[in-house]
């Protein structure tokens, strides 16, 4: 028996996950997915009342409700497979005949592709329908994502076009996505760590970071103002920090990832109960 | 064969469990039985990988229990005195729990269920606390594993099941299962468990079968008070009174009062059974 990864015990493990998920969380991710359609009625609903006018949200409102929804369901990864850190349902789970290796990447799966991509269909669909039935609701948000990113890739064109610097559309793309699975991880690595107040951890931790690293922006920020007044800002030197400063930020974000990644393996690997 | 050897367990500054060795082997029912807090769960969870040792090791037929390798979970059942209660009917559970376990049959969990009288549609998390240990107990049952950790399996359980339940052990473990029961209730299972073990004060006092006890202790029953008893203990009918065999002849050990003698005469029960 392959102790470290079989293919066929982790497809095994991957659908009871994935249905131990749907029966433990489906409530909670119909909901978040949902989000759409409450806020929908709700809108409808105060226009009603206060204006006695049928209004349905304006884009704008409907896209921050996206984005609230979607910072939501990264917090709530805290919940996801925080059991793990309980004393009955911990040891049930640590006593199931998988691998490590097969948990953790089932875990990863879950986490990163059948979450997302169940609440992006359950909000897309329910707006899209919200679309459809209703004249006054404007464009689905689905079509006008696909919009907006035609619009980035232009965007970058253009930018590319004026100060000349390669900013690689799959990069911004990478980027973007690697800040998701970085925020993911956190919010999962903070729900297997900490045994109580989860979210209250994972912020914590996030205040105590943002002060350290204020400190010592506060400290090298002065040196590089010095440092800037020294030289002559070229479109040369520009094009560089621009670019750099982009491979930086993927750079970490990835490393990010992979160190939450890395937190989450030794977590399944040392926990106790 | 498990084999633990100079094992030793501290919660922070707590020792729990200090040079402990001892084998178990296979086809046995041991009963690991203590007083509070002297790390009989502790030794369980050390025993299925849920904890790592911090001194000594433990070894299943030559595995490390904490490598979690899942050939040895497959091999073996934890069963804990709380059990989770699912969101799921009785049957789903084992449907979709017991795929995991090569030798699992469905059959035999809903056989052992309804010995117990627990409906399979049942959902777990509605049930009472003694269904719930039921549902698990006839799901540990027939995952047919090797090594059975069962820590305190008849708490919550009423009169006929716990009857049920070592009837449920005896006729539905195979031959070479080895199980190691922790309890306090040494009457519900004295007739189950052999060897014991008894442990006290972070070390073990005693490991030994029900031959082994006999051969060296005398239960007696009578009424008739006799000098030199270790133990003696007052009954509605006589008395029980425990001493050292000095004849050979055989008793029936008397688990609670085994135990009871134990605690009496530590020292003399260790040079006794030479530990």
């Amino acid at each position: 028996m392959n102790q470290s990864f079989s293919f066929q015990r982790f497809w095994t493990y991957f659908k009871y996950d994935v249905t131990q998920m749907w029966r433990n969380h489906s409530r909670a991710a119909l909901l978040i997915g949902g989000a759409s359609a409450i806020f929908y009625i709700l809108w409808v609903m105060f226009s009603l009342v206060f204006t006695q006018e049928w209004h349905s949200p304006m884009v704008e409102a409907r896209v921050i409700m996206f984005l609230v929804a979607f910072l939501v369901l990264e917090l709530y990864q805290v919940k996801t497979y925080g059991y793990l850190t309980e004393k009955k349902a911990g040891s049930s789970w640590l006593m199931i005949p998988a691998s490590r290796g097969e948990k953790f990447v089932s875990m990863l799966l879950v986490t990163l592709v059948v979450i997302p991509v169940l609440f992006l269909a359950v909000y897309l669909i329910i707006d899209g329908f919200l679309s459809l039935v209703d004249p006054t609701y404007g464009q689905a948000l689905f079509t006008g994502f696909t919009g907006a990113y035609s619009k980035v890739l232009e965007g970058i064109a253009e930018l590319n076009g004026q100060i000349d610097i390669n900013l690689s559309p799959l990069g911004i793309v990478l980027t973007t996505l690697a800040g998701f699975v970085c925020n993911f991880l956190y919010f999962l690595l903070c729900g297997i760590c900490f045994k109580r107040n989860k979210l209250v951890g994972a912020f914590a931790i996030l205040f105590g970071v943002s002060t350290i690293l204020s400190l010592l922006m506060g400290f090298v920020t002065p040196r590089f103002i010095e440092y800037f007044q020294d030289i002559e800002m070229t479109e040369e030197l520009m094009k560089s920090w621009t670019q750099g400063l982009l491979n930086l930020s993927m750079i970490l974000s990835v490393l990010m990832a992979v160190g939450f990644g890395w937190g989450i393996w030794r977590r399944i690997k040392t926990i106790q109960h | 064969m498990i084999e633990i050897s100079n094992l030793g367990f501290s919660y922070g500054p707590l020792a729990v469990l200090k040079n402990i060795s001892l084998k178990a082997s296979e086809g046995n029912i041991y009963g690991l039985l203590g007083e509070n807090g002297v790390g009989k769960t502790t030794l369980l969870t050390l025993l299925c990988g849920l904890k790592k040792p911090q001194e000594g090791s433990i070894t299943v037929d030559g595995r490390n229990p904490f490598g979690r390798e899942p050939s040895l979970l497959a091999d073996q059942f934890y069963l804990p005195d709380e059990v989770t209660p699912v969101h799921a009917s009785a049957l789903s559970f084992a449907k979709e729990h017991g795929v995991f376990w090569p030798h699992f049959e469905l059959d035999k969990f809903e056989t052992i269920l309804s010995e117990f009288e627990v409906a399979l549609e049942q959902k777990m998390d509605a049930m009472s606390a003694g269904q719930l240990k039921k549902t698990w107990i006839a799901f540990a049952l027939a995952c047919n594993a090797k090594y059975y950790y069962l820590d305190e399996p008849t708490n919550g359980l009423d009169i006929p099941s716990k009857a049920q339940f070592r009837k449920a052990v005896t006729k539905y473990t195979s031959e070479d299962s080895t199980l190691i029961i922790s309890t306090h209730q040494v009457r519900d299972l004295e007739n189950i468990i052999d060897p014991i073990i008894i442990l006290d004060n972070k070390e073990v006092l005693v490991n030994a079968t029900m031959e082994e006890i006999s051969a060296k202790l005398f239960f007696d029953y009578g009424t008739e008070l006799k000098p030199g008893a270790l133990y003696l203990e007052q009954t509605p009918g006589g008395c029980i009174q425990v001493y050292p065999n000095t004849t050979g002849e055989e008793s029936k050990v008397n688990v609670e009062a085994f135990f009871n003698t134990v605690h009496a005469h530590k020292d003399v029960i260790k040079a006794m059974f030479n530990l």
